[in-house]
């Protein structure tokens, strides 16, 4: 059985419009792998790595991260940045659902009209050869630098870029909300 | 299906053409300098009028970094031992017209480039550089030393000081140039690298900027690493990744067909490959020959001992230090076999007999916490123990960490105790002892423990251990950690190994003290003790680390080149 079997039954994106499209980045996606990953701690757990490179900063910020008490910037036009979405994840298939949305610019209709069995095609193409098929699609990305204390207490999480499906609204830009 | 084919069909007809890092690397251009070629001759004729030699004159490879460092005030240089570093270093910010330029050096040599200095002065005209050792660097005062002198070029002698990217010196190095991008950097060494790829990548991007012929990517760079590595696991994915640099250099032709070739002889052609790829990378110099013209020779000794013999099956079988400690980790144990091998083992002297658990559970969890928190979440003021442990007795910190620092503070003022060298049986020494007392020429007895440096002298050789000058007597005995590297050392032209190191680049730099420019004797030779398990597997993975920096990097290694004879072969 596919790994996607479950992404036809994902509640579909809530956008109306655009996925993805309320995002800080215009970005070129390089490449869309499926990993396992090798981290003594996570070893074992399947992901989704997508990698991009920035192509455009749509909204630059820059602020004080209380987790690490260090000044957070943008990354800069030309920088090659990822970030995962973990099998595991309550919200993975609705995520990947989204993310596949926004790189095929599928219309609200469009995807409503695929088959279950059409999104586990048009998933598996996608990550197919570490994503060649789907290399060089633009998108626009929201990526947001969180702190995840709760799941580890060993200690500080690392920052993450972490890769909304759904836009934030407008008012919320900037603010660093933890996970 | 076919909805699918069609969303991939009008994607493809609007997503862009992105170059992939393999794309990127290919398309480097390609440069073709011989060292030695006319054209680096008259290089170094053409460098040397313009620091207005005076009765000395540079070598052509020196010209060759000269004339890339004017040009891009960067440099790579795979520079072998005693090829002419220091000179490149000395003169690099005159030939960049650096105003502030940093020569960064280990701290055995800084001494000695000093000295240097004078001579250089003597026959070259250029202002002296500032030269700041890789110690100065790691401790928590030099923190801030390059933020404080702003050098505009750092040139890195022995850059492999700098290839361990979790130290804290290479973080506050690299953050440096985070911070400063158009500083320039100039790094040199003999053995950049020793094992891996991912050893000296940040040092590739530094010194060759846009051209570096390594993904940027940490992904493809691990699969590149992969394939490439002594100790790499390639996968049919990572192979689909690097091989387009083997259809690059495309010399093989049918046989090169993926398919019909074992992974050796793939690895062997991909580091072929990526040698030709780095190598003809512009801002690469690189040295293919010693600069010493003597045959080397390797000659492995067998004295057989049955007291070691037989502590090491009952080491090997019951994982028990003859003194019955338990060991419980592999690495304790490939120590314990090393040091038996030479005839004796180290146990820790604790007062009245009593071992500390306490005292050493509490320090193994701190060393955990603080290599934890160096390795995935330092930053500037947090990026050595040090300043971890300032950190931590302010109330930083994770809770773990709290706890580490709450265990290990009442009890960190006991002093470790001390440790004391169990001698099994002293004949290995004395064999390596009767051999020094039967040579006729002079000759160096080459140790790196501590315990038989001691028994070295308790028998009357004359011992250079840390911070004692280099060895000039007929008959001595030297520390490899001490005197193992930037020595010159070419008045001796025989030495015996009793500890043979498993590190290709410590071996490389060993061999390199004698066989080296100045050398007078046609033969050099090194005989090395080839008795037991842990001696031979020390040989086989320098052998193979030699073996990769060889094929990748293109810089002759002299383990590999020197030639195997056995005692009774031996001309000498």
């Amino acid at each position: 059985m596919s790994d996607f079997a479950g992404i036809g039954a994902a509640p579909a994106p809530q956008r109306t419009t655009e996925y993805l499209s309320d995002g800080t980045y215009l970005t070129t996606v390089m490449a869309l792998k499926k990993k396992t990953s090798e981290n003594p701690r996570t070893r074992g757990d399947k992901m989704i790595i997508v990698e991009m490179a920035v192509a455009e900063v749509l909204v630059s910020k820059e602020y004080n991260s209380p987790v690490h008490q260090t000044p957070q910037t943008s990354s800069q036009v030309g920088e090659v940045v990822s970030c995962f979405l973990k099998f595991k994840w309550f919200s993975f298939m609705e995520k990947m659902k989204a993310l596949l949305c926004a790189i095929m610019k599928l219309t609200p209709e469009e995807a409503a009209n695929l088959s279950e069995q059409d999104w586990v095609d048009l998933a598996e193409k996608a990550v197919e050869n570490d994503g060649a098929s789907v290399r060089g699609a633009v998108i626009k990305v929201k990526a947001k630098t969180i702190g995840v204390p709760v799941k580890d207490p060993q200690g500080e999480f690392t920052v993450i870029d972490f890769f909304l499906a759904e836009a934030e609204p407008a008012e919320a830009e900037g603010d660093d909300i933890p996970f | 299906m076919n909805k699918v084919n069609a969303i991939f069909q009008r994607l493809n007809a609007t997503r862009q053409t992105v170059p992939t890092c393999l794309d990127r690397v290919l398309a480097i251009p390609r440069q073709t300098l011989d060292p030695n070629g006319p054209e680096a001759t008259a290089m170094g004729e053409k460098w040397s009028k313009f620091f207005g030699a005076k009765g000395a004159a540079l070598r052509p490879v020196q010209g060759m970094a000269f004339e890339v460092i004017a040009q891009r005030k960067t440099l790579l240089g795979f520079i072998g031992v005693g090829a002419g570093k220091t000179g490149i270093c000395l003169l690099a910010g005159e030939a960049a017209g650096a105003k502030r330029p940093l020569v960064l050096a280990p701290p055995a040599l800084v001494k000695q480039m000093t000295e240097d200095l004078k001579w250089w002065s003597d026959h070259f005209t250029f202002t002296p550089p500032r030269l700041v050792s890789y110690g100065k660097l790691s401790v928590m005062s030099g923190a801030n030393i390059l933020e404080e002198y702003q050098p505009d070029l750092v040139i890195s002698d022995e850059a492999h000081y700098l290839k361990r990217a979790s130290s804290s010196r290479t973080k506050r190095f690299l953050r440096y140039f985070y911070d400063h991008p158009t500083a320039g950097f100039i790094g040199v060494s003999g053995s950049l690298t020793s094992s891996s790829l991912m050893e000296y990548h940040h040092l590739l991007s530094l010194s060759l900027r846009e051209n570096t012929p390594l993904p940027l990517s940490r992904h493809e760079l691990a699969q590149w690493a992969a394939c490439i590595d002594a100790k790499g696991e390639p996968v049919k994915e990572d192979w689909s990744k690097v091989w387009g640099l083997v259809e690059w250099d495309n010399q093989g032709g049918f046989f090169d067909d993926p398919a019909f070739m074992t992974t050796t002889q793939k690895k062997e052609r991909v580091r072929l490959a990526f040698q030709k790829r780095l190598l003809s990378c512009p801002g690469v110099v690189h040295t293919s020959t010693f600069s010493c013209g003597a045959s080397l020779h390797l000659i492995p000794h067998t004295p057989t001992c049955q007291v070691i013999e037989d502590s090491l099956k009952k080491l090997k079988a019951t994982w028990c230090r003859p003194d019955g400690e338990e060991l419980s980790e592999a690495s304790a144990m490939a120590a314990t076999a090393k040091n038996i091998s030479v005839g004796f083992y180290y146990r820790w002297l604790w007062p009245d007999g009593v071992v500390d658990f306490d005292w050493l559970e509490a320090r193994a969890e701190w060393s955990r916490q603080v290599r934890g928190l160096l390795t995935y979440r330092s930053r500037q003021g947090l990026d050595s123990p040090a300043l971890v442990e300032i950190y931590a007795s302010e109330g930083n910190g994770s809770a773990a960490l709290q706890r580490a620092w709450a265990q290990w503070a009442p009890l960190k003022h006991r002093p470790q105790p001390p440790k004391e060298a169990v001698w099994l049986t002293e004949e290995v020494v004395d064999y390596a002892f009767r051999w020094l007392e039967k040579q006729t020429a002079p000759a160096v007895l080459w140790y790196s423990s501590q315990a038989v440096g001691d028994l070295l002298e308790a028998k009357g050789v004359q011992v250079h251990g840390a911070g004692s000058p280099p060895p000039s007597a007929p008959k001595v005995a030297a520390s490899i950690q001490a005197h193992g590297t930037g020595r010159n050392l070419q008045h001796y032209d025989t030495a015996f190994i009793i500890e043979p190191p498993s590190g290709g680049g410590v071996w490389e730099q060993l061999l390199g003290r004698h066989h080296r420019q100045g050398q007078r004797s046609d033969l050099v030779s090194f005989h090395f003790l080839f008795s037991t398990e842990a001696q031979v597997k020390a040989i086989e993975t320098a052998m193979a680390q030699a073996d990769y920096v060889e094929k990748s990097t293109g810089v002759r290694q002299r383990i590999t080149a020197a030639r195997l004879i056995k005692p009774n072969q031996k001309g000498k």
